[in-house]
């Protein structure tokens, strides 16, 4: 059998697809001999806590795109599940909390879940108008004011820590291992990939495709919820403008990290790359005194530069 | 046990307006190569559908193993042990050979043993002689390595059956010689093949039985020893030629186009050839022998890596099918709903969009010059609508394609490229259209049609070229046109 | 003339749904609070949405061809200030004017160009408009670090645009004219066909290439003059003053009743989207529901029309014969 590892081609491929995190790699490592305080303990420690929190619903978007889908309502959910935290700690204590934004995440996922599988409505119209309805219930359920909780458990939680690490890397270490875990040794998983390969050959070799593109939708709710929730429990506040660009944030770290947006393809633990190089980018931008508005200038040129990078590699394997 | 694993008895099939297939027994036998041999629309694909389960038959009988069986759907045809190998593969690219072996069969299990699935799949290739890396990507893999994964899955079906749809299409002589080893092999473990092809030099070589369908008939079945090749020729296309193609009687002109060695990368190969104003030149070959590749580069869709395009003596550069409209070019595409119409505009906005200018007055779009633009090809075409206002959905197939025509005709192109523009015709209709063409090249315009229904080529041609492999393979030219001659060049 | 069916009729409001919906709020809120009927009113609301009007128009000739620009907003934030910061400079009006719309072609073009770098359908059109979005946006913010620029305008063409009954004249003359061109001229038609069935405009002629960048181009300019009528009528420049317009102009479309699919559309549509968005937002804020809740509203009405769009699709489609192409 012809080995097909080594051609033009594929160097080609390669490295279009990697572009991107290549020169983030590079950055990475100007910075570390450039800049003192990069590199130090507690600036490590600081980029790993942080991340962390996006990092959770980085990995539902992920298993979205690989099953050819995305969800711009995930910076939404994320907000409105800060707001529903906040004020569900200040009334019935944490752990019915937890449960009820859990479920608030999973109710809004599916929602959108069944609006693109099920209506079939393209699911960047889709989830623009839920982020915008979303966001709006954020807004008119806290009169757009900030709302505090001063929950004891919830501060201890949120001031756990071990060597410096918080409770979000363990929790996203756990999510890691459990969309791992699901996206391999589960026939769920597998037909998230079938079914963003290729949907007619999946759905004509008896794969219940339209649960696929469901059950993504849901576990994007739950994990924006996972990640409102831990953002809380060290701002120990919610607030509807929370969650920023959260979406897009999640997009281009799954797509650095080596995911295509075809679909098919990619894995989560590509996307811990992403979300680390990502994060250690903006770090690093912070400590080398750029300010606010520039650095969203590079968020919003590194999405571009990577969509058009995994297009153009995509392209390239059409022949 | 039974003879024969599968005999099909008395299928009838039509669809609105055509019979597919009359009274097809089609008999195989147990552990034997059955070929399936007949022109483009003789009804091979059909009949395998219906084997298939995506297709129900009208009428008529299939018996497995010497049970009556229904076949409802793909699903159900494979639990039964019937596998079909089509062209275009039913793999995901994305995941890997033995993900595809088992592609949605984790059912029983609650969590997947990847080693299970991987050495499972091992020993099913290596049942069929290969080692192979089952961890490879199937999008990387090659043609050959494809058909192996699906011959595979079949396998891992329990298939007692496997159709392979013109397997060889895409493969070197190395890799053929694979596949037939492979179906050697398949034959010592009494799994039988019907094997679809044109390539007869094949059916000879592997194949112990052929039928030859023509018409939606069964015109004969025979053990391949007992018959010779003319004669399965003969038989594959010998009729009355029950149309009579409408006669003309036209002077040829100057050469319009001029055409000197094209290259297209591995689609299109030393093309050369000349057309003279007011002729018809037929261009006949196989699927896939780069018809359309050729039509593609002439028109400007696709550019060619090298050689030379002359129109009406200046030699042009085509980049873009703008470029080609420009040199007064028009094509028909071969696929009308994706390529050549917008179906939810009206006739009228379909057929002027090749010319605009034309219909404006004062740099306006003018609805009064469009209608009478539209009325005069209705009439001209005796295309079939209430109004030159109805949306091109709601006609028929025949009526759709002369507004493709009338489109073209609109853009006073003077050559005109026709990539299969009967198909999907009713006879009638058919009729009207060659009538048209003898209007055009009355009228000093050329025409390229690129056909797979040798009748018409036969009838329609002044000079027929035959292509294979992206090559021009003769050039047929008088009482040199006949079926055989077109077969002998288009086949291997 | 159709004959007035029941099937004719039944289409036309399930075309309309979204429409009659809102109609019927607007009625009931008119019902409730007469004083929102005013002729005063109605223009103070048309005058209010005439910004935002301009900008759905441009977005319409995107979403006819099967693209998004999300950039619209980015654009006319950037746009202002440019304007302003020109006008400041001393540069003389009909020139600040100038450099605010160029800059607004330039983003288009930009978008454009790489969308048609990779052969982008409305997927990829919408990803990259996005992260454009942040990135403009982002750039409107550094001149002035994310405050007020106050505008030193002098009385003269620039002050005018914003003035009085002004913003609505430009507003309904720009739709005019945009779906003028789109049903009157070949431009629009090849962009209706373009839209409709790319593969089938490209074998037939068209340059497609250089059409879909011409289309953000007009997006972009749209943009651009939405922000000069937006600053004059402040004289002053909001360097986020388009936060939100895409999904405003978003709203108005499909309210509309243009398909998100593209191939077909009027700015006539966007035009009567866009007025009744406002209408209902006037009529929202005099039965007591905030701003906040109207974007809840918006949303939620996004979802239903293209809800709505699809299931009609799907009806049409059911109803016509199908015709079986089969290869035998």
């Amino acid at each position: 059998m012809k080995k097909h590892t080594l051609d033009k081609d594929y160097i080609g491929t390669f490295l279009i697809r990697n572009a991107v995190s290549m020169m983030l790699l590079v950055f990475v490592v100007a910075m570390i001999f450039t800049k003192r305080s990069f590199f130090t303990a507690d600036n490590i420690v600081n980029i790993i806590n942080e991340c962390s929190v996006y990092g959770v619903t980085a990995c539902a978007m992920t298993v979205a795109i690989i099953c050819a889908e995305f969800d711009l309502s995930a910076s939404s959910v994320f907000a409105w599940s800060t707001v529903l935290f906040v004020i569900c700690c200040n009334a019935f204590g944490i752990v019915a909390a937890f449960f009820i934004t859990l479920a608030s995440g999973a109710v809004m996922g599916a929602f959108n879940g069944i609006l693109v599988a099920k209506v079939r409505i393209p699911a960047f119209v889709a989830t623009l108008g839920t982020m915008t309805a979303i966001k709006g219930l954020a807004y008119v359920v806290t009169d757009a004011q900030p709302i505090n909780t001063s929950n004891e458990t919830l501060y201890a939680i949120g001031q756990f820590n071990i060597l410096g690490i918080t409770i979000a890397p363990i929790v996203f270490a756990l999510v890691i291992l459990i969309f791992i875990w699901f996206l391999k040794y589960t026939r769920f998983g597998r037909n998230i990939y079938a079914t963003g390969g290729n949907y007619e050959v999946a759905r004509l070799s008896g794969i219940n495709v339209e649960f696929s593109k469901f059950i993504i939708f849901v576990l994007l709710g739950v994990c924006a919820a996972i990640s409102g929730m831990l953002y809380c429990s060290r701002i120990m506040a919610g607030w509807a403008p929370y969650g920023g660009d959260l979406s897009l944030y999640c997009v281009a770290a799954t797509v650095i990290g080596g995911t295509s947006l075809l679909g098919g393809s990619g894995g989560v633990h590509r996307t811990i790359i992403g979300v680390l190089l990502m994060a250690v980018l903006f770090n690093a931008l912070t400590l080398l005194g750029v300010d606010g508005s520039m650095q969203k200038f590079i968020r919003g040129l590194v999405l571009i530069t990577v969509i058009m990078f995994d297009a153009m590699a995509n392209l390239r394997k059409r022949v | 046990m039974n003879e024969f694993v599968l005999e099909m008895k008395g299928i009838t099939k039509t669809f609105p307006g055509v019979v597919a297939l009359d009274q097809v027994s089609f008999s195989v036998k147990r552990g034997e190569v059955h070929a399936l041999v007949g022109e483009n629309g003789a009804g091979k694909s059909t009949l395998m559908k219906i084997l298939n389960g995506v297709y129900q038959a009208n009428h008529g009988e299939i018996w497995l193993d010497g049970q009556k069986v229904h076949l409802s759907n793909i699903k159900d045809a494979q639990s039964k042990g019937i596998s079909i190998i089509f062209q275009e593969f039913n793999l995901i690219n994305t995941l890997s050979v033995a993900e595809n072996i088992f592609l949605g069969r984790y059912n029983d299990e609650k969590l997947i043993n990847w080693k299970e699935v991987r050495t499972e799949a091992k020993r099913l290739l290596e049942s069929l002689g290969f080692s192979f890396d089952v961890n490879r990507i199937v999008g990387k893999l090659s043609t050959a390595e494809k058909q192996l994964v699906e011959i595979a899955k079949a396998l891992s079906f329990q298939a007692k059956l496997i159709v392979m749809d013109e397997p060889t299409s895409s493969l070197t002589k190395t890799e053929e010689e694979m596949l037939f080893g492979i179906i050697r092999k398949l034959k010592e473990n009494n799994i039988t093949t019907i094997y679809i092809s044109h390539k007869l030099e094949e059916v000879f070589r592997i194949c112990d039985t052929v039928t030859i369908l023509r018409d939606g008939k069964v015109i004969d079945v025979k053990p391949v020893k007992e018959i010779m090749r003319n004669e399965i020729i003969e038989k594959m296309v010998g009729r009355t030629i029950d149309m009579d193609y409408p006669k003309r009687n036209v002077q040829f002109g100057e050469i319009v186009l001029d055409i000197k060695q094209l290259n297209r990368g591995r689609l299109l190969h030393d093309i050369s050839f000349q057309l003279r104003k007011g002729e018809i030149l037929g261009i006949a070959g196989l699927v896939g022998s780069g018809r359309t590749e050729l039509a593609e580069t002439l028109f400007g869709a696709e550019k060619a890596d090298s050689g030379e395009i002359n129109v009406f003596g200046k030699r042009v550069v085509l980049r873009s099918t703008r470029d080609g409209q420009m040199n007064s070019i028009g094509m028909l595409t071969e696929d009308r709903k994706e390529t050549g119409l917008v179906l939810p505009f009206t006739v009228a906005r379909n057929i002027t969009i090749t010319n605009l200018k034309e219909v404006t007055s004062n740099l306006l779009l003018s609805g009064r010059k469009e209608k009478k633009v539209a009325e005069k090809y209705i009439e001209a075409l005796n295309i079939k609508t209430p109004s030159t206002n109805q949306p091109l959905m709601n006609l028929s197939g025949g009526n759709q394609q002369k507004v493709v025509l009338a489109k073209w005709l609109f853009s006073n192109a003077d050559l005109l490229i026709l990539d299969e523009p009967t198909r999907g015709i009713d006879v009638g209709a058919k009729y009207e259209f060659y009538c048209m063409m003898n209007d055009l090249v009355a009228q000093g315009k050329s025409i390229i049609m690129i056909s797979s229904e040798l009748p018409e080529v036969l009838g329609m041609s002044d000079r027929i070229l035959v292509m294979h492999n992206g090559m021009i393979k003769g050039e047929l030219m008088g009482l040199q046109m006949t079926a055989e001659n077109v077969m002998q060049l288009a086949i291997d | 003339m159709r004959k007035l069916t029941s099937k004719t009729i039944r289409n036309a409001i399930r075309d309309n749904a979204i429409f009659i919906v809102v109609l019927l709020l607007i009625i009931i809120t008119a019902f409730i609070e007469p004083s929102f009927i005013t002729w005063d009113n109605l223009l103070n609301i048309l005058r209010q949405n005439a910004t935002i009007g301009i900008v759905a128009c441009g977005m319409t000739y995107c979403i006819i061809a099967g693209l998004f620009d999300l950039s619209v907003g980015s654009i006319v934030s950037l746009s202002g200030v440019i304007v302003i910061l020109s006008i400041n400079a001393g540069v003389p009006d009909y020139l600040a004017v100038g450099y605010g719309l160029l800059a607004g072609i330039a983003v288009g073009v930009i978008n454009g160009t790489l969308v048609s770098l990779i052969n982008g359908r409305s997927g990829e059109a919408f990803i990259i408009t996005y992260g454009m979005q942040v990135v403009v946006a982002a750039i409107a913010l550094f001149p002035s670090n994310g405050l007020f620029i106050a505008g030193r305008v002098k009385p003269g063409i620039f002050m005018s645009m914003g003035q009085g009954m002004t913003p609505i004249i430009i507003f309904l003359s720009l739709a005019a004219i945009m779906q003028f061109i789109l049903v009157k001229t070949r431009y629009g038609r090849q962009l209706c066909y373009i839209g409709s069935n790319i593969s089938a405009a490209n074998m037939s002629g068209i340059r497609v290439k250089p059409n879909r960048i011409s289309y953000f181009a007009i997006s972009g300019l749209m943009s651009g003059i939405a922000a000069i009528v937006l600053c004059s009528r402040v004289t002053s420049s909001n360097p986020t003053a388009g936060l939100g317009y895409e999904m405003d102009a978003i709203a108005g479309i499909v309210v509309g009743g243009t398909s998100m699919s593209g191939g077909s559309g009027s700015v006539f549509r966007t035009v009567l989207g866009i007025i009744i968005i406002g209408i209902m937002s006037n009529a929202l804020n005099i039965l007591g529901i905030t701003a906040y809740h109207q974007q809840v509203v918006k949303g939620l009405l996004i979802i239903a029309a293209v809800s709505m769009d699809i299931w009609n699709k799907r009806i049409k489609v059911r109803e016509i014969a199908n015709e079986k192409a089969y290869i035998g």
